[in-house]
């Protein structure tokens, strides 16, 4: 009888009971995961089922209301100074404590160490942001094997990146790839089996659109050329279904 | 009940304490998480609203059975996340070898500052 724990979230471990969620991805009534919901909100996705559930829309209203009163907050006296990057630090800081999102293993398969995937995702577009002139958006960390939740062992990364056009956008792309599995690996330790670089844009130097001449292609190593953010995000959600 | 609570948190100051102090780890996790949903939350407070040091989760399936342990850090950006865990869990187990031998130690990286 664990009568002292009953309220208590189970940890990421192997316990006894089995733990079925990380400590803080709350399941709503209606199934979802808290952090699939407000993640696809803020990815601005429109989901018909956010939409109608009573759950999903509640959790929508909380993050919404959250942005409001943080904007609020920098919003009501003259500003000398730009508050918005400071207003972007807190509602970074507050995010990752209110959505770390899921566990990932650290280290061996045996071993009970984890990071949260906020804080790795972190690291990981950091990392890209290295490579000269390059912009890192979404970043995805998902287990690379189906199997206990959480699982543990490698993950595969799906980042999306804006790149500057220059003729071997595969080159960028794989330097990309070299610098987030060294920073995987060397700020982290966290095992990767793959990294997918999705290069969603391009920039051009003289800042004309440019995005006609990208296209889509797939290395047997994962690197991805595609037109535009939507179109990624399409394919993503038609691999997905 | 009581005694079995009063060696909880015990058991928890001492995790925190130890944990706190292993080289790269900034502090442990504030739990602003715990205090937002406890407001936002409908159910039912846990526990009279017990609260065990922040970043610590003590527990025990049973009343013999072994400790299980949970700690969340939150790590300095020039360490790398693995092995301030690993050093973490070392002295965590360490430290509890003698009051609560065999505890499972489970160490979670949640930022870096």
């Amino acid at each position: 009888m664990a009568m002292n724990t009953g309220a208590e979230l189970p940890g990421p471990g192997t316990g006894a009971g089995g733990a079925e969620e990380p400590v803080d991805d709350e399941r709503l009534a209606c199934g979802r995961l808290l952090s699939e919901v407000w993640e696809s909100r803020e990815d601005g996705a429109d989901d018909p089922h956010v939409r109608a559930c009573p759950y999903c829309s509640a959790a929508v209203r909380q993050l919404d209301l959250l942005g409001a009163a943080v904007r609020e907050a920098g919003g009501g006296r003259e500003q000398e100074w730009d508050a918005g990057a400071l207003t972007e630090r807190v509602m970074d800081v507050v995010r990752l404590e209110l959505r770390p999102g899921r566990p990932l293993p650290l280290g061996e398969r045996e071993e009970d160490l984890w990071v949260r995937e906020a804080m790795a995702a972190k690291a990981l577009r950091a990392a890209a942001e290295t490579v000269p002139g390059v912009r890192a958006g979404s970043c995805r960390i998902r287990p690379a094997e189906s199997g206990g939740s959480p699982a543990r062992g490698p993950v595969r990364v799906r980042l999306e990146v804006v790149v500057p056009l220059t003729p071997p956008l595969r080159d960028v792309a794989e330097e990309v790839r070299r610098r987030v599995a060294g920073a995987a690996d060397e700020a982290l330790g966290l095992p990767v089996a793959d990294v997918d670089v999705h290069i969603t844009d391009v920039t051009d130097p003289a800042g004309s659109d440019e995005t006609e001449r990208t296209h889509t292609t797939r290395e047997a190593r994962g690197v991805r050329v595609a037109r535009g953010v939507q179109d990624a995000q399409d394919a993503e959600e038609g691999n997905q279904s | 009940m009581t005694a079995a609570a009063t060696g909880r948190d015990a058991l928890a100051g001492t995790v925190a304490r130890v944990a706190a102090d292993v080289p790269g780890v900034a502090f442990l996790r504030p739990g602003l998480a715990g205090l937002f949903r406890s407001s936002a939350r409908s159910g039912p407070p846990g526990a009279g609203g017990r609260r065990q040091a922040a970043g610590v989760r003590v527990s025990r399936a049973s009343g013999s059975g072994p400790w299980e342990v949970d700690v969340q850090i939150v790590v300095r950006r020039d360490h790398r996340a693995l092995t301030v865990a690993r050093a973490v869990r070392d002295a965590v187990t360490e430290a509890l070898a003698a009051t609560a031998p065999g505890a499972q130690v489970t160490v979670t990286v949640a930022n870096a500052v």
